[in-house]
């Protein structure tokens, strides 16, 4: 956002507290902005969970805009970690990284009783899946075991990303737009909704809280984002909406395009 | 070298899918800020008609998250 846009931006928050002041009464006004930012300064917890690799770390950073660089040095962890981070001024996200599951089968039993009592204390369970993988009996068996026996308001609040979806084939990615090839779309697409249905019967979780994305691509973060913002109820709104953009890793000729559609000169 | 025109036309559906894709999210939002603000500020209901209720909202929304 340019300097004046971020000006008018902020002269128009002006006019528009001044309107609702005039409706509300000052009080009441001062009211509604405190409870509103006691509200926003409790950060949203999201937990992020899944068999370690599946690219838990840059799910986070690319569906936050920003550079968290600590989940490899934990890889071996044995204790949940939380995180907090300042998104803007006043928007904060606690992320709380979950110990790797699948690698060892002494430390499951342990680690699914951690995230089983860890679930319900959280406002989004974001358990990310490697979409691209060969065999998914394992991720089947530990979401069994885990996701499945939560409550009814417990499983509302998880949302399953089947990540690395742009390794899936036939079919390419398309480097210059940064895409899926027409052909890898469709197998992106049969793929994905095989393993969606698979999963929704295992875990009872919601198949339109199964999102199909990669992070590294920023390839369909609005729609992980947006099932994250759903599950996580009365709390959804406190995450903020915009994710990286996925045009900046296309090719320079696709960007000057996209930015000619936006802004088309005016004769 | 440019691009072709199949390569135009994909980047123009790659940017409605992404505007699409960003207003649902938008909109899950701001039924979210709605479900909290109706619990949590259930004064503001009793004190505005349901026409008044709307812009107030939509200001809300555009003060505080948007």
């Amino acid at each position: 956002m340019s300097r004046n846009q971020s000006s008018d931006k902020k002269g128009q928050k002006k006019g528009l507290r001044a309107k609702l002041a005039a409706v509300l009464g000052g009080p009441k006004m001062r009211e509604l902005e405190d409870l509103i930012r006691k509200e926003r300064a409790i950060p949203p917890r999201i937990a992020v969970m899944g068999k370690a690799g599946v690219g838990k770390t840059t799910t986070i950073n690319e569906l936050f805009n920003m550079d968290w660089t600590i989940s490899h040095a934990a890889a071996g962890t044995r204790e949940p970690r939380t995180e907090y981070f300042d998104l803007t001024s006043d928007v904060k996200v606690a992320v709380i990284d979950m110990p790797g599951l699948g690698e060892d089968l002494d430390a499951d039993i342990k680690y699914f009783a951690m995230y089983q009592d860890l679930m319900p204390n959280v406002d989004v369970v974001l358990w990310i899946v490697q979409a691209n993988a060969r065999d998914l009996s394992e991720d089947q068996r530990i979401l069994k075991e885990v996701v499945s026996t939560g409550s009814r308001e417990t499983l509302k609040r998880v949302v399953i990303g089947l990540n690395q979806v742009d390794k899936i084939g036939p079919g390419n990615w398309d480097e210059k737009l940064n895409y899926p090839s027409p052909d890898q779309a469709v197998s992106i697409a049969r793929r994905c909704h095989d393993i969606s249905e698979k999963l929704a019967e295992i875990t009872r979780v919601d198949p339109e809280q199964i999102v199909y994305y990669s992070a590294r691509r920023r390839f369909r973060l609005a729609e992980i984002k947006q099932a994250m913002i759903h599950a996580a109820g009365e709390k959804g709104w406190k995450l903020p909406v915009r994710s990286s953009n996925p045009l900046e890793l296309a090719d320079s000729e696709v960007q000057e395009f996209a930015r000619t559609l936006r802004n088309p000169k005016k004769d | 070298m440019g691009l072709s025109d199949s390569e135009k036309r994909r980047v123009i559906e790659m940017l409605d899918s992404l505007g699409d894709s960003e207003r649902r999210a938008t909109l899950a939002s701001e039924n979210s800020f709605l479900a909290w603000l109706k619990r949590a500020a259930s004064w503001l209901w009793e004190r505005l008609s349901s026409g008044l209720i709307a812009t107030v909202l939509d200001w809300l929304w555009r003060i505080f998250v948007g």
